[in-house]
C-alpha cells in the first residue's frame, strides 16, 4: 500500500476537511448542544481541524454529533460528484460535449471528492464517543450496547484507510450514480 | 494594597463569567447563563465559508441540470444499447444461417426506428460490408450517420466506410456508362460483325478501367464476365477472378452454377450452388440458378417450391419470372402462369424469344437450359 502521511492527505483535501468539522458543528445545532470554538482547517501536521463543542450525556446527541460528518459530507460529496458521473455518462453516449465542461467538473468534482474521502469519522471521533457513551457507567446500558457497534465501526473504517479505503469510497460514489444512470458496469480507467 | 485579589464565584457562568449560570434550564449539570448558552447553541458560520459553498454547489447544481439535459436527450443507455445488443445477436444467428437478406432486414428495420444507435450502425455497416451488402450498408450510412457529433476514431471508421462504399458505386458508374453506350449504339438490325466490332470495344473500354486506382477491379472482371465476354469459357474466367469480393461471391456462384448447366455439367453446377448458399442462401442469382437446374434435372415440383419463394421475395430479379413461369408451366399451373405473364407485362418486361418456344411446346425445358440462352 501507498504511504502517505496522513497530514499530506488533509492538506490536498483540505475542503472536505472543513466540510467534516462543518459536518460536526451542525450536528451540534441541531441536538441543541453549544459549541464554543470550530478550527475548519489548519496546516498543522498534527490537528488539521476541530470542534469544540460541550460535553453531553445524551448518547444519541453524541452519536449524532459523531457521525454527523458522515453523513453531510456524503450527501453534499453526492452532490458535487453528480456533474462528473453525468460527464461521464454523456461520454458513453458519445456526446461531443463544449470543451470547458471536463475542466469545470473536475474542478467541482475535486471538491466533492474530498468531502467523500474526509467523510468518516476519525479515530479521535470514536474515543471520544467511547468515552461520552459505551465507557459512561452514569448512562442505561441499552444505550451503551446499541452505540457500541458504532464505535466498532468507526474503529474499522480508520483501518481500512490504510488501504485507502477513504479514496474507494470517494470514486466509488461517482462511479456508482454512472453505474445506476447508464446502467453500464463503472470502467474507472478508461472514463477519464 | 498587597496585590489584585480575585474571588472566584463558582455560580458565574463559565462562558462570560459576567452573568450567573442558569440554575432553571433544567440541567443539573449546567454551566452557561441563559444568554450564552443561546448565543452558543446558535449556528454561526463564517461568510466566506457560506459563499464559497453557494458558490460550488450552485455550479455542482447548474452543471447537473445542464449534463442531465444532455443524458436524458441523448440516451443511448442500457435499454437502448441491450436492445441494440439483441438486434446485433439476432442478425448474427441469421447470418450464420447465411440468411443475409432477413439479417440485412432485422437490422435496417431496428436503425430505422433507432438512427442514434451509432454503435449498432457501425457494427451493422461492417457486418453488411463482410458479407457485401452494400447496398444495406450505404443505406445505413445515410439513415444513420448523417451530420452529428462523432469522436475521433467514429471519425475515421466513417471515412473508412465512405471510400469503401464510394469505390464500389464509383466503379458501377464507370462501368454502366460504357455498357449504356454499348447498348445504345448496338441494333438489331447490324450485321454480327458489326455487333462483336460494338462488344469488343466496350469489352476493351470497360477493362481499361482496371488500371484506374478509383475502381474496384473485381467489379469490373464481373462486369466484363457478365455481360461482355464472347463465350462461356471466357465468361467463368472473368467471373472467377472477382469470386472472392465479397460484394460479388453469391451472385457470381450464381452465374458460374448457370454456366456449368449451359455445358451439361450439372454437378458442377450443384457445387456452385452450395458455394453460393454458403456465402447467402437467400442469394437471388443462387436460388434461381438453383431452380434452373432442378428445372434441367426434371425435378419441377421442387423447382416450383424455390421459385415461389424466390418470386414473393424478389419478381423483379433478373430472370427470375421467366423460370417462375417455367416452373408454373412444367407442373401445369397454366393460369397461374398466365397471370404472372400478364403482371410482367404491365411491367413492360418482355420474355425472349427461346421462352415462349418452351411454353408453346416448340422446345424442350432441357434444352432452353442446356445451351440454350438462359
Amino acid at each position: 500500500m501507498f504511504l502517505i502521511p496522513g497530514f499530506l492527505i488533509s492538506f490536498v483535501t483540505f475542503p472536505g476537511v472543513m466540510m467534516h468539522e462543518l459536518g460536526h458543528q451542525l450536528a451540534c445545532w441541531l441536538s441543541k448542544v453549544c459549541v464554543f470554538r470550530v478550527q475548519y482547517f489548519k496546516f498543522d501536521a498534527k490537528v488539521a481541524g476541530f470542534v469544540e463543542h460541550e460535553r453531553t450525556d445524551n448518547p444519541w446527541k453524541s452519536l449524532l454529533i459523531t457521525y454527523g460528518p458522515f453523513i453531510f459530507n456524503t450527501i453534499l460529496g453526492t452532490i458535487l460528484v453528480l456533474p462528473l458521473s453525468l460527464m461521464w455518462a454523456a461520454n458513453a453516449n458519445r456526446v461531443i460535449l463544449p470543451i470547458w465542461v471536463r475542466p469545470v467538473c473536475y474542478i467541482i468534482a475535486y471538491f466533492g471528492v474530498s468531502c467523500l474521502a474526509n467523510a468518516f469519522p476519525s479515530w479521535k471521533d470514536a474515543q471520544n464517543l467511547f468515552e461520552s457513551v459505551v465507557k459512561n457507567k452514569a448512562l442505561p446500558l441499552l444505550p451503551r450496547i446499541l452505540v457500541a457497534p458504532f464505535v466498532i465501526i468507526i474503529g474499522l473504517c480508520s483501518a481500512a484507510k490504510f488501504f485507502w479505503f477513504d479514496f474507494i469510497f470517494a470514486f466509488g460514489v461517482p462511479e456508482l450514480i454512472y453505474a445506476i444512470i447508464t446502467h453500464n458496469p463503472p470502467h474507472f480507467w478508461t472514463m477519464w | 494594597m498587597d496585590g489584585f485579589q480575585f474571588e472566584y464565584d463558582p455560580g458565574l457562568c463559565r462562558h462570560c463569567h459576567k452573568r450567573y449560570i442558569d440554575r432553571n434550564s433544567g440541567n443539573p449539570n449546567e454551566f452557561l447563563c441563559k444568554e450564552c448558552r443561546a448565543e452558543l447553541t446558535k449556528l454561526r458560520i463564517p461568510k466566506w465559508l457560506l459563499l464559497f459553498m453557494a458558490v460550488v454547489i450552485t455550479a455542482a447544481i447548474v452543471m447537473s441540470v445542464y449534463l442531465g439535459k444532455i443524458v436524458m436527450n441523448n440516451s443511448t443507455g442500457r435499454a437502448a444499447l441491450s436492445e441494440g445488443e439483441k438486434v446485433l445477436a439476432e442478425v448474427d444467428a441469421l447470418l450464420a444461417e447465411h440468411k443475409n437478406y432477413s439479417a440485412m432486414e432485422v437490422l435496417y428495420e431496428y436503425l430505422e426506428a433507432n438512427p442514434n444507435n451509432t454503435e449498432v450502425a457501425l457494427s451493422g455497416i461492417e457486418k453488411a460490408m463482410e458479407i457485401g451488402q452494400y447496398d444495406y450498408a450505404a443505406s445505413i450510412y445515410n439513415t444513420c450517420l448523417s451530420p452529428k457529433g462523432y469522436t475521433d476514431d467514429e471519425i475515421k471508421e466513417i471515412d473508412k466506410i465512405y471510400a469503401e462504399l464510394n469505390r464500389y458505386y464509383g466503379t458501377f458508374d464507370k462501368v454502366g456508362e460504357a455498357l449504356s453506350e454499348y447498348v445504345s449504339e448496338v441494333g438489331t438490325d447490324m450485321s454480327d460483325e458489326s455487333k462483336e466490332a460494338l462488344r469488343k470495344k466496350c469489352y476493351n473500354k470497360v477493362l481499361a478501367l482496371k488500371d484506374d486506382e478509383g475502381c474496384e477491379k473485381n467489379i469490373i472482371y464481373y462486369c466484363v464476365g457478365t455481360y461482355l465476354t464472347g463465350n462461356l469459357d471466357e465468361s467463368e474466367r472473368y467471373l472467377k477472378m472477382a469470386y472472392n469480393y465479397a460484394p460479388l461471391t453469391d451472385e457470381i456462384a450464381g452465374r458460374l452454377a448457370v454456366n456449368e448447366r449451359r455445358k451439361g455439367f450439372m454437378s458442377a453446377a450443384w457445387e456452385w450452388v452450395d458455394k453460393g448458399e454458403k456465402v447467402n442462401a437467400e442469394g437471388i442469382e443462387v436460388r434461381r440458378a438453383k431452380a434452373t437446374i432442378l428445372l434441367a434435372e426434371g425435378k419441377y415440383e421442387e423447382a416450383l417450391s424455390v421459385m415461389e419463394e424466390l418470386y414473393a421475395f424478389s419478381p423483379d430479379g433478373s430472370y427470375v419470372r421467366d423460370t417462375y413461369c417455367i416452373a408454373l408451366y412444367a407442373t401445369g399451373h397454366i393460369d397461374k402462369m398466365k397471370t404472372v405473364m400478364s403482371e410482367a407485362k404491365e411491367t413492360d418486361y418482355e420474355f425472349d424469344e427461346e421462352f415462349h418456344k418452351v411454353i408453346s411446346n416448340r422446345m424442350s425445358i432441357y434444352d432452353y437450359y442446356v445451351e440454350g440462352d438462359e
